[in-house]
């Protein structure tokens, strides 16, 4: 490409203001297959530093797409047949049920292989599933969990986003594997619990009894044994091994809100989940805070929020869902 | 609940190298034998690279995730040209390269015939003038004025005039109803040939 349609497209892209004749060059520019090779090295160069920007298309969309495509497709090679026109043109009418028949026919088989259901926990919620193997799992606020609506043989698979607690029903020949974020924990039958959000840069499985590995990308499987408490972090999936008190893990599934010398960040994260709020604060003044909190059963917001008052010399005040943090004025 | 949260589930699936989780090379194989599962784990690895891949060429009015749907829609229809030999993100990438460039085109083509035959159409302006620096002058007057449009109505208005949406496609983009689209697309061009008489007469004046 020419240096001067290059530059063109990239004013183009930055919606700068073209006039019709630079349009016209452009289009020119584009069109010419002499410019391909140009602007494929300067496309390929940016793939491979491309950073991953969220993306709200939902793969039932693409599904969807993907049927429509497929009807559009087998009508048009029907179309194309020489005895289909020659039928056409006696009773055109009586094609219309085979085109749909052949349509419905390649929609069912597309649709056969997708059997994953979705459970969805909103904030300020929890809920309880059960599998079709008979394994429990609890689920706490924010959370989504992908599961198989029938178990095919050999593996039991499902995927987690947020955090769950599992008792999963012991199987020696269907490995139960949950895959949470860049964690797989494989398990025959036993309980635990992990944490993974989404937004949270780190993952972290407790062993209550029985035995699980965990596979990491690129790394040896770990053996975590019941008691401790396995902690990857970070984009270097840094690891370490640590006990835990069972309460502070499983407490969510008595409506326990417990807080551990977590970080403040941490902190917000949870009450915003578990409360269903959002908390509005600056983040540098807070930081390098730790915060150690235990709540009984079902305790206020306004409860909790009097404890941090307290403990951390701020200012609060809730407006619908919103709760606003400031440093407390020196008076 | 909203299909929204489906998407965010599984995002960070992650193929694992290890025991009989899925490699790459699993996965493409199996999506080669038209797996679903294995298309789906693929599509949430590489969604959000292909987005942030796709924003960095696209210009505003074109819409980043509609152009991840339709690449990853390819990537179904064209799977048969895949090979467990070579790697799924260049397979990736070609497909991703070429649907942008796509978008690209048919957009310089809108806005090209936006300041040709729409400019008669929707704004009343009889001919085109065969004195370039008076043509260019209009051509970065309207440009300037779409921009002072409130934000709601250029957004409809670019939709329409360089997105090449219809309005039933705004309407279901924007979550209004096909009504409010017609009637902000009827306010901007009120007040672009408002503007634009007054500019015109102006130069009119100039000129004589």
């Amino acid at each position: 490409m020419s240096d001067q349609s290059l530059s063109l497209l990239k004013r183009f892209i930055q919606d700068d203001f073209l006039s019709k004749q630079e349009l016209k060059a452009l289009k020119r520019g584009l069109e010419d297959p002499k410019n391909s090779q140009v602007i494929d090295v300067w496309m390929h160069d940016y793939w491979n530093i491309a950073h991953e920007v969220e993306s709200n298309t939902s793969f039932s969309d693409i599904i969807a797409q993907v049927n429509q495509a497929y009807q559009t497709r087998s009508q048009e090679i029907f179309w194309d047949r020489k005895w289909v026109k020659q039928l056409q043109k006696i009773a055109a009418i009586l094609i219309l049920p085979l085109v749909l028949v052949s349509g419905y026919l390649v929609l069912s088989r597309v649709d056969s292989n997708l059997q994953y259901a979705e459970a969805i926990v909103p904030n300020g919620q929890k809920s309880e599933i059960v599998l079709p193997d008979n394994t429990h799992i609890w689920l706490n606020s924010g959370t989504r969990l992908k599961y198989p609506v029938k178990f095919g043989s050999g593996k039991r698979e499902v995927f987690l986003d947020g955090e769950a607690y599992f008792e999963v029903a012991h199987n020696a020949n269907a490995p139960f594997i949950v895959n949470a974020k860049n964690v797989a924990v494989k398990v025959l039958g036993t309980t635990f619990n992990v944490k993974a959000y989404y937004d949270e840069s780190q993952v972290e499985t407790a062993l209550l009894s029985g035995k699980i590995k965990l596979l990491i990308e690129n790394r040896d499987e770990i053996d975590v044994h019941p008691g401790e408490l396995v902690n990857i972090s970070g984009s270097q999936k840094s690891v370490s091994k640590s006990g835990f008190n069972s309460e502070e893990i499983v407490g969510w599934r008595n409506n326990r809100l417990v807080f551990r010398d977590d970080t403040f960040s941490n902190l917000v994260k949870k009450i915003e989940r578990w409360y269903d709020v959002e908390i509005v604060y600056d983040e540098k003044l807070y930081d390098h805070k730790r915060l150690t909190v235990e709540l009984q059963e079902g305790e206020s917001i306004d409860r909790l929020m009097q404890i941090i008052e307290k403990t951390m010399n701020i200012n609060y005040h809730i407006n619908k869902q919103k709760i606003y943090i400031k440093p407390k004025m020196k008076s | 609940m909203k299909r929204l949260y489906l998407s965010k589930a599984i995002t960070k699936t992650y193929s694992l190298k290890k025991l009989e989780l899925h490699s790459e090379i699993e996965l493409v194989t199996r999506l080669i034998n038209q797996d679903h599962f294995a298309f789906e784990v693929l599509f949430y690895k590489y969604k959000n690279k292909v987005k942030g891949f796709v924003l960095k060429f696209a210009p505003s009015q074109i819409d980043a995730d509609d152009i991840v749907q339709k690449v990853f829609i390819k990537v179904w229809l064209q799977k048969e040209k895949l090979s467990i030999d070579k790697s799924f993100s260049a397979f990736l990438y070609t497909i991703a390269k070429n649907e942008i460039i796509d978008q690209l085109k048919s957009s310089v083509n809108r806005r090209i015939y936006f300041m040709g035959n729409n400019l008669i159409a929707d704004l009343n302006i009889r001919e085109q003038s065969d004195n370039t620096d008076e043509q260019l002058g209009l051509e970065k007057k309207i440009t300037e004025l779409i921009h002072q449009l409130p934000e709601r109505r250029k957004e409809i208005f670019e939709l329409s005039r360089f997105g090449g949406l219809t309005y039933r496609q705004i309407a279901e983009k924007l979550e209004i109803s096909e009504n409010t689209v017609d009637t902000q697309i009827r306010k901007a061009l009120k007040f672009l040939r408002e503007k634009l008489k007054i500019v015109r007469n102006n130069i009119l004046l100039i000129i004589f």
